[in-house]
């Protein structure tokens, strides 16, 4: 069966619960509730506040989150490797990508038999057969 | 008489500038000129899709994988799968190959029990003269992957979304399929439990 591209849930299934390495820190329940200082931070790095609210709430968590940022913004510049777009294209399917036609006529039906159900058959073509060979010894 | 859509020089131009609505429904509309044409067999055209998403859908499979391998390998399967499936873009093509990269990242997180990958040091130039500011740097740069990979992957995809790729709470809902509110949590959560992680060394 083909996925699913339309799907939206692989933003919601894999929540912290589900999630092995660091689970233990990383998720939802094990994070402390939210002091004003720290509602003060986030509000700045949100871009609620101006810093200087932030610094006067938590100086020194201000100061590790702006080196965090400087982090950050350094990653936010990278850029794809050039190679990247190339090997793309040279990995496309030849052709053209066409509308799916109706999976009923280019896949074959699928056919599930169970024990019973085949027994069940055989016995029945077994009677038809007899009934079908007593009218023609009958004739 | 329709009006006739933008072309895709036009849409380069309306990248650099500042994000507008109007700007949004022009994005769209080129993405769509794009597709029609590849979909009409010029499998060339392609390549401008790839150009126009694959700086952001790269960060962000970086971001949340730790890898560049890793980040190339998953953009290059994703856009594969987008070509394939071209023709079953409904709405808004950056935001149904985002779902594709982001889906990617999430199942190879699920199937990966490594959780420390850092960036390779060649990778990316420094911007740094002084080789005390590149060391601290550098390390600063290693406890963040370590960090990082410590968070459940929604936490991480938000801050990453937020933090790296530096996305609106609104961009990231309309992207993710849920709410401000919802984000908004989840990026407080990953800066609390990346503060946790850090502040006995940076804070």
């Amino acid at each position: 069966m083909l996925d699913d591209l339309n799907s939206r849930k692989g933003g919601e299934d894999l929540s912290g619960e589900s999630w092995v390495p660091g689970a233990e820190r990383g998720s939802d329940r094990e994070v402390p509730l939210s002091t004003k200082a720290q509602a003060a931070v986030h509000r700045w790095l949100d871009g609620e506040s101006p810093e200087d609210d932030a610094v006067l709430a938590d100086t020194k968590h201000v100061e590790m989150w702006r080196r965090v940022n400087a982090e950050t913004s350094r990653r936010r510049q990278m850029m794809t490797p050039a190679y990247v777009e190339t090997r793309i294209m040279q990995s496309l399917p030849a052709g053209v990508p066409t509308v799916e036609a109706n999976t009923a006529t280019n896949r074959g039906v699928e056919v599930k038999l169970s024990p019973g159900v085949a027994i069940a058959a055989a016995i029945g073509f077994l009677a038809l057969g007899a009934i079908l060979g007593a009218l023609f010894a009958a004739l | 008489m329709a009006e006739r859509a933008p072309s895709v020089q036009q849409g380069v131009e309306i990248l650099s500038s500042a994000a507008q609505p109007s700007a949004a429904v022009d994005q769209a509309a080129i993405d769509q000129e794009i597709i029609a044409r590849v979909l009409a067999g010029e499998r060339e055209a392609f390549s401008s899709l790839i150009r126009r998403y694959s700086d952001p859908l790269y960060r962000h499979a970086l971001g949340m994988t730790g890898s560049p391998d890793v980040a190339e390998d998953i953009l290059q399967s994703s856009f594969i799968k987008a070509y394939e499936h071209l023709s079953e873009v409904r709405g808004r093509f950056d935001a149904w190959v985002f779902r594709i990269v982001a889906n990617a990242c999430k199942d190879w997180l699920k199937n990966i029990r490594r959780t420390h990958l850092s960036y390779d040091e060649d990778d990316q130039p420094s911007g740094y003269a002084n080789p005390d500011e590149e060391l601290d740097r550098s390390e600063l740069r290693d406890d963040l992957d370590r960090a990082l990979a410590q968070l459940a992957p929604s936490l991480r995809e938000a801050f990453i979304m937020k933090h790296v790729e530096g996305r609106s709470y609104e961009e990231m809902a309309d992207l993710l399929g849920t709410t401000v509110g919802a984000l908004k949590m989840r990026v407080h959560r990953a800066r609390e439990a990346l503060q946790g992680l850090l502040e006995e060394k940076y804070a």
